[in-house]
């Protein structure tokens, strides 16, 4: 990997940031209402608005106030939360171990099944229930599958706790990610606690993850088995599992990783609607309700932030992608 | 595409597949007659409230003593309709975006490719809720919000699409012949093009079924008394545990016409792969 | 009586295309003794590639294989044998190398990992055998992956892949198709002295029968599926019984003769073509990372005057296909000039079919350049009849789309398109190098008559000598991306293969064959 080829990369995030934060930028200024008086509230004279305003720099030409923005950015203020009063960036780093932890897990889940879907129709021969049933798994809404999992084994079996992260809402540890603070702290009642909480939204949100990239991979593993090079893997007289694992899945893999891309990107939005339905106090939640209460800084400070997070994520799988095919150039 | 080679490769369509795309067009039936098909008046108390599915209501009867079967039939058309709507609308916005350079100058492509990454890379959902945020909840704004976010995938698709043919020995051949641009375009490239537009398109419409639920779930949609599938579903999220057919009947019924347009997308698939 | 290290008896394959069952192979009988090189030829169609594959058990399973008969291969049935047994015999006996490299390496394994699959031989013994196929800088190459070779690095990599198994029996299934004629007479002869060196028997697949008369000791001749004549190489090429054979040989051996001599060149006016100084570069990826500037053409001179037909000759990627379309105005120089006289230059493709666009009837294409003209309706409908007629194509095919039409009736409605407006110049980018021998005759024969009756100037494009030498009054050969020499056809292809010059072709000369 040379030098210049980071440099190139990493000038095209910076731009792409710098674009999105225009927008968000241009956003905020669309809005139809004044920011000063939301902050001032209903009941506030006149005079003492305006004064607000000019405090607030909004009568400046839009170039100083973009200016002003950007700064704001590069120090790490996203602004104040119309909702919550406090600095965005504050509920945003409040809020982010929560989610993250249920991301990860949601992907650890969704690739581990999401392999054993793609094998399946090369073990099995009934292609053809099995595309079937592949479809209407796909179909399925997150919300219904959310609901599904909260009604069987919440509300019927009892299973397993219908929300929140921890029955102990006072566990805090250094990472914010429950799973491993409790790990770290030895504490097995508080691991089990926690994975009982989080695997049934990390369930829902794991499915749709499973069901695509399975889909993908199968579908590209069943291409790549038509190749040549597998017939010259084959007529080397090497073992077949060792064509399969060797040769075969090297080559579907690209095409499965930019599926996995793709799932990050809607990972967004189901989020939102896991953590609604399971009442789990990360992101998704807190931009829920910001939504609710038409709180458009908080709404754009996590779009910003997420988005980042996002490109950051999909450079990652293109690296990976041109380092296990050559031929794909970065 | 010549229509006797479109027919010519109809013959291969499994069951499934055949199955998908009436099905489809018993929804767009469906939900463009759904005034006329509800057994009753889906805005008006026509029963008790929290009537369980019976005979009388197929699907029982929410907390104001709706019944539940017309309002979900409406929702169907609340849904179905703007996503159709929507997906050909990004269909031909993002296609023409995408030939423009091959219509008009080549060395448009370089603005354009920028254009549309800069859009593509985005994540979807999150552009169209900042739209949304910023424009207010309402049926024509969740529109706008997810046009916004959706319209660059065709513009990709299309301009790939140009580009791929582009160096094709056939188009090679009919610039050497002196075809102009614009029938070049029209004539030679978009017809090539038009598979790949449409499998995406296709592909596509569950997924804005999804966004639209999705939204309209988190409130972003129309207001209270519109039967909108998502918003019913979150709107009774409480009445999970007693009244289970209040949230589940709305999600079934997405999960339908979801489960519907993807066995169309899979047969329509098959098709344009045969010609 | 020593036994074969291959017995073929009854061999008859079946499999699937397009939902139907088809017979590839009917009741297909050869042998192949220790120590001899049999040739089994054949053309597109007639299933010599099902053959190989059938040796080695390695038919396509989603083709749904019906295989009957026997093989016999070093004592083991291969014909339903169990999936351990198959194994044993393709890692000790037999092995096939196959038409296309690059498809037939995996492209995310590094060469040194494939070759090492093959065999476990030690790094140092891989090494030798790649300079033993002719690999220069062995240790760079193993460390490379397929994409990052030269085509013809990749086929000896290949071949040294096989070889190193040191196998009873080598199946080489057409090894020289996608390879050009410089490297086509090499490889063949590296098949051949790393075969004769170890002992090893072999079976060589190809439609190429000059190959075959060079190397094989006896030739099978297979066509639908059907052997049709089996013999010693001489008499097989020489004294063919099976009329197919014949004909084969015949189509072979017109290309060799020179045609009669062209059209009075007319050196008054003003050529039709002139390139000078003409430099082109394209963009490469060298690697994931990195791009760099590849020049295809520098300093490139040629001149095409009115009426004449000059030939270029050319290996694979030296740049013949960027020289037809600097010509026709698809691309431009970096530097240099290209001047024409006379409005655009019409090209003739290798692919006819892709040529032709799928979804337009072939009237309306063929008709395209009639449009500007704005001619009358029945104007128009004479125009086009004529061409159609010209070109020996059936009228009533102008309402069809080019996927009704054959291979030979899409040639010639690409080229009814060409002279519909007869250009001043034609450009012929390797037509007939798909073509099997007899189509490419009739199909240079067609050229050569629209030319004669249009006095048009033709640039023709090729990797074959024998074609170049039919059709050419003058050759230009390209190499470096300039012309390294040019001449007359007889003297340029003399200078080029000294050894055989197309009077003296194994067709024609019998005792040269047959000796190992």
């Amino acid at each position: 990997m040379t030098v210049s080829f980071l440099l190139r990369r990493a000038i095209g995030l910076v731009s792409v940031l710098l674009s999105m934060s225009f927008a968000v930028f241009c956003l905020q200024t669309l809005v139809p209402a004044d920011p000063a008086r939301a902050i001032a509230g209903p009941s506030t004279p006149l005079a003492r608005v305006d004064e607000l305003r000019v405090e607030l720099g909004l009568n400046d030409p839009v170039i100083v106030q973009y200016g002003r923005f950007v700064t704001r950015l590069v120090h790490g203020d996203l602004g104040t939360s119309v909702r919550t009063r406090k600095p965005i960036a504050d509920d945003i780093r409040r809020y982010l171990p929560a989610s993250l932890e249920l991301a990860v897990a949601a992907f650890i889940l969704g690739l581990t099944f999401a392999v054993a879907l793609a094998v399946l129709p090369l073990i099995m021969r009934a292609a053809g229930p099995i595309q079937l049933a592949f479809t209407a798994a796909g179909s399925l809404p997150i919300f219904m599958s959310a609901l599904l999992l909260a009604y069987v084994f919440w509300f019927r079996l009892g299973l397993l706790p219908g929300a929140g992260r921890m029955s102990d809402s006072n566990f805090a540890g250094p990472t914010g990610l429950n799973v491993v603070d409790a790990v770290l702290a030895g504490n097995v009642p508080a691991i089990v606690d926690a994975l009982k909480h989080i695997i049934l939204p990390a369930l829902a949100l794991a499915f749709p993850i499973a069901v695509a990239v399975g889909r993908t991979l199968g579908s590209s593993l069943r291409d790549v088995m038509q190749q040549q090079y597998i017939a010259t893997a084959r007529g080397k007289g090497l073992r077949e599992s060792s064509v399969v694992f060797r040769h075969a899945v090297r080559n579907a893999a690209p095409a499965a990783l930019a599926m996995v891309a793709l799932q990050v990107r809607l990972l967004f939005g189901n989020l939102l609607v896991v953590e609604l339905v399971f009442a789990w106090p990360g992101l998704g939640l807190y931009m829920v309700q910001s939504l609710g209460s038409a709180d458009l800084p908080a709404v754009l400070g996590v779009t910003l932030v997420l988005s980042a997070f996002y490109l950051a994520v999909s450079l990652l799988i293109e690296v990976s992608q041109s380092l296990i095919d050559q031929r794909i150039p970065i | 595409m010549n229509l006797i080679a479109l027919r010519e490769s109809l013959r291969p369509l499994t069951f499934t597949e055949r199955f998908g795309l009436c099905g489809m067009l018993v929804l767009t039936v469906v939900a463009a007659s759904a005034h006329w098909l509800t057994p009753y008046n889906p805005q008006s108390r026509v029963a008790p409230g929290y009537l369980s599915p019976s005979m009388v209501h197929l699907f029982g009867t929410d907390e104001i003593g709706r019944d539940l079967f017309s309002r979900v039939l409406l929702g169907i058309q609340f849904t179905w309709l703007p996503a159709l709507a929507l997906v050909i609308v990004c269909l031909v916005l993002g296609t023409l975006v995408g030939v423009l350079p091959s219509l008009i100058d080549d060395r448009l492509d370089v603005i354009t490719k920028a254009f549309i990454d800069f859009f593509l890379i985005l994540p979807g959902t999150l552009v169209a809720l900042a739209v949304i945020a910023t424009l207010g909840p309402g049926l024509v704004h969740t529109m706008i919000a997810i046009g916004v976010a959706w319209w660059p995938w065709y513009a990709r698709i299309a301009r790939d699409e140009v580009r791929r043919l582009r160096v094709r020995p056939h188009i090679e051949a009919a610039r050497a012949a002196g075809v102009g641009r614009v029938r070049m375009t029209v004539r030679y490239i978009l017809p090539g093009a038009l598979p790949a537009l449409l499998v995406a398109a296709t592909l596509d419409v569950s997924n804005v079924i999804m966004t639209i639920s999705l939204m309209s779930f988190l409130g972003l949609g129309q207001p209270a008394p519109a039967p909108e599938l998502g918003a019913m579903t979150s709107r009774a999220l409480d009445s999970l545990t007693e009244f289970w057919w209040l949230p589940i009947m709305p999600a079934a019924a997405i999960f339908l016409i979801c489960f519907l347009s993807n066995l169309a997308g899979d047969g329509l698939r098959a098709v344009l792969r045969g010609s | 009586m020593i036994d074969p290290v291959l017995s073929v008896r009854k061999l008859s394959v079946s499999l699937r295309r397009e939902g139907r069952p088809n017979t590839v192979l009917q009741d297909v009988a050869l042998d192949v003794f220790p120590g001899e090189i049999v040739g089994v030829l054949g053309e597109s169609g007639s299933g010599k590639s099902s053959l190989g594959a059938a040796i080695l058990g390695l038919l396509p399973g989603a083709s749904e294989p019906a295989v009957s008969g026997s093989i016999i291969l070093s004592g083991a049935e291969i014909v339903g044998a169990t999936a351990a047994t198959l194994r044993d015999i393709r890692r000790n006996r037999v092995r096939l190398v196959s038409q296309d490299p690059i498809s037939a390496l995996n492209p995310t394994m590094s060469i040194r990992d494939q070759l090492r699959e093959s065999a476990n031989l030690a790094d140092r013994d891989i090494e030798d055998w790649l300079e033993a196929v002719g690999v220069d800088q062995p240790k760079t190459i193993l460390r490379r992956y397929p994409h990052r070779l030269s085509g013809g690095q990749r086929q000896r990599v290949v071949i040294a892949m096989a070889m190193m198994a040191r196998p009873d029996l080598l199946v080489a299934d057409e090894p020289t198709t996608a390879l050009d004629y410089e490297l086509q007479d090499r490889i063949v002869e590296l098949v051949r002295s790393i075969v004769r060196r170890q002992g090893t028997s072999a079976l060589f697949i190809t439609h190429d029968l000059e190959a075959a008369a060079r190397i094989c000791d006896r030739i099978v001749v297979l066509r639908d599926g059907l052997v049709v004549e089996s013999g010693a190489t001489s008499q097989v090429l020489c004294q063919p019984n099976h009329p197919y054979t014949v004909s084969l040989v015949a189509a072979r051996r017109a290309l060799a003769a020179p045609q009669a001599v062209s059209a009075l060149v007319k050196k008054v006016a003003p050529p039709a073509l002139r390139m000078s100084g003409v430099s082109k570069g394209f963009e490469l990826r060298t690697s994931p990372t990195s791009r760099g500037q590849f020049e295809v053409l520098r300093d490139f001179e040629l001149e095409v005057g009115e009426g004449e037909c000059v030939g270029l000759l050319g290996v694979s990627g030296s740049g013949k296909s960027t020289v037809i379309r600097l010509a026709a105005g698809l691309l431009s120089p970096d530097r240099g000039r290209v001047e024409r006289s006379g409005d655009l230059p019409q090209i003739v493709f290798q692919d006819a079919v892709s040529s032709l666009t799928p979804w337009i009837t072939i009237e309306e294409q063929v008709a395209e350049r009639l449009r500007p003209l704005r001619l009358s309706a029945s104007e128009r409908r004479r125009r086009i009849d004529e061409a159609f007629e010209l070109t020996g194509l059936e009228l009533g095919l102008g309402s069809e789309l080019p996927g009704r039409l054959s291979v030979g009736q899409c040639q010639r409605a690409a080229l009814a398109r060409t002279i519909i407006v007869p250009p001043r110049l034609l450009l012929c980018d390797e037509p007939t190098s798909s073509l099997d021998a007899s189509l490419a005759i009739s199909a240079l024969d067609l050229i050569g008559s629209l030319r004669t009756r249009f006095n048009m100037a033709v640039l023709f494009v090729t990797h074959d000598l024998a074609v170049a030498g039919y059709v050419a009054d003058r050759l230009s050969v390209l190499s470096g991306g300039r012309v390294v020499d040019e001449g007359s056809p007889t003297d340029v292809i003399e200078r080029l293969r000294p050894v055989s010059d197309l009077s003296a072709t194994p067709l024609v000369v019998p005792d040269r064959l047959g000796s190992p």
